[in-house]
């Protein structure tokens, strides 16, 4: 493994902007262009705001983690919560599906994180939280 | 911190949006979205993405929620200067049947 890094922070929705930058500066080691950098902070955004909304209930007093590695060309990240889990992934990944549409959520998250990366793995379990898992080559 | 700017004209609200648009910041913009809206009998919404630079899913909601209040009293959501990557987020999830979009860069 060439560099890895984990952070750990609050889920409150500014922490959205926090994660995907942080995520951004740990991919440019591996010179992404400037399309695959957008890639990137979506997905994390996509991922952090599920975890904040989906997982907590947007009570901002619990923990997302974020874990990112790079073996050579190769991005993986992984986001984490503690919160809800999801009763049916396979439903929770279609377009447009969404529990909250009363929060302005259009369904696309997972539909975003499928097509921006190239792998997508969801591991979920109600009432014990949900990790997003994704991977990526980075072409430069 | 640049914020996203309202200007009323007529019966239209323009909304000059800034410049990272997801949930954090899309919670705000639809309640100034709807407390101008309701003072001023807004019936169209334009939206300017030229400062934009950064987008997720969440504009997409918000794209959805201005249809839902435009569309109840015959008015329109009209989207101007989104870039190619926005213009193509928006076909995928199929909202361009009931928004429109002007100088769209998606050529």
């Amino acid at each position: 493994m060439d560099n890895q890094m984990c952070v750990e922070f609050d889920s409150k929705s500014e922490n959205e902007a926090f994660a995907r930058i942080v995520a951004a500066a740990f991919v440019a080691k591996a010179d992404p262009t400037l399309e695959e950098i957008d890639d990137i902070k979506t997905v994390v955004s996509e991922a952090v705001t599920n975890a904040i909304i989906h997982g907590y209930g947007e009570k901002g007093d619990q923990k997302v983690f974020m874990e990112c590695s790079l073996n050579g060309k190769k991005i993986q990240i992984s986001i984490m919560d503690k919160g809800v889990g999801i009763d049916n992934i396979e439903e929770a990944r279609k377009p447009l599906y969404t529990t909250k549409p009363d929060v302005h959520r259009a369904g696309m998250g997972f539909t975003f994180m499928e097509t921006l990366m190239d792998t997508l793995e969801i591991f979920s379990k109600p009432g014990e939280g949900t990790t997003v898992r994704m991977t990526k080559n980075i072409e430069g | 911190m640049k914020q996203t700017e309202y200007k009323v004209d007529g019966r239209t609200l323009c909304v000059l949006l800034e410049s990272e648009i997801d949930h954090h910041h899309v919670k705000d913009i639809i309640d100034e979205i709807r407390r101008k809206g309701n003072m001023n009998f807004s019936k169209n919404i334009v939206f300017d993405f030229s400062k934009v630079n950064f987008m997720d899913s969440s504009a997409i909601g918000l794209m959805m929620e201005a249809y839902k209040r435009t569309s109840c009293v015959g008015g329109n959501v009209l989207v101007k200067n989104i870039s190619r990557r926005g213009y193509r987020a928006f076909q995928m999830a199929g909202i361009l049947k009931f928004i429109s979009v002007e100088d769209s860069n998606s050529d």
